[in-house]
């Protein structure tokens, strides 16, 4: 969705893998960026319940919300620098 | 009259992945998938199925790979590419497949099969649509398709060989 917002870091590596998008996640809670949520926070996309195991989505959301940032509308706000988890 | 296809077993089915291999929806889906031998009868099914199917597609794929290094089945490896190829056709998010893709790929190197002739040959089904996550795969560097990349590892459960996702 953010592709094309001026000043905005969007993960779109080809050929992508998940562990290089981890990468980038890392990357942007080191930096403290806030993000934008192209998708609901929902059972269904965060979690392949047939498969039985979290999705690429759900990672990205658990990462963040482990290193402490909160949900505001459709952004994840990083948390102030005396509380980032790393 | 022609008879209609049984695709029941492509019903949503939570926890199908962790089910012990292989089940009677891995048969069920791989005997539905047989059929699948030219471009026609691909494109028949990928119109006939539900869109939300690319999730059992996908899943079997994953288990189809296990299968065929557990068997060292070629007739396994195939029914994971048809499916792996249908599931990327009806997705709108191909990077939920790639997972899946990467197993094939490492199935066929573990069986002594080369991969690239069986991902052409199920791209092909496919009309060999521009852009195809399945031959595009192949030209990835070998340190991109290495599976661990995409969180899996090779293991074992109680009956044998088994992709294991580990996150």
């Amino acid at each position: 969705v953010a592709r094309d917002w001026a000043g905005h870091d969007v993960f779109y590596r080809n050929p992508y893998d998940l562990e290089s998008n981890r990468q980038w996640v890392r990357q942007i809670i080191k930096n403290r960026q806030t993000v934008y949520l192209g998708s609901d926070i929902n059972p269904d996309n965060v979690y392949d319940f047939g498969a039985g195991r979290q999705r690429p989505f759900g990672v990205e959301v658990e990462m963040r919300q482990d290193a402490g940032y909160t949900q505001r509308g459709h952004y994840l706000i990083p948390p102030p620098v005396t509380e980032l988890r790393r | 009259v022609k008879k209609l296809t049984d695709y029941s077993s492509l019903r949503s089915r939570p926890g199908y992945g962790l089910e012990a291999l292989p089940n009677a929806v891995d048969v069920q889906i791989r005997d539905l998938l047989r059929g699948v031998s030219n471009a026609e009868e691909f494109e028949r099914i990928a119109i006939e199925i539900p869109s939300e199917s690319w999730n059992m597609l996908s899943v079997f794929a994953q288990r189809a790979a296990s299968l065929a290094v557990r068997n060292r089945s070629v007739t396994d490896l195939r029914a994971g590419l048809v499916a792996v190829q249908l599931a990327l056709v009806l997705t709108d998010d191909y990077r939920e497949v790639l997972p899946a893709v990467s197993l094939l790929y490492r199935a066929a190197q573990l069986i002594d099969v080369d991969p690239a002739p069986e991902f052409h040959a199920v791209g092909a089904l496919a009309g060999n649509p521009p852009g195809n996550h399945l031959t595009q795969y192949l030209e990835r560097d070998i340190e991109i398709k290495r599976i661990e990349r995409m969180g899996f590892v090779e293991g074992a459960d109680d009956s044998g060989f088994k992709f294991v996702y580990t996150g």
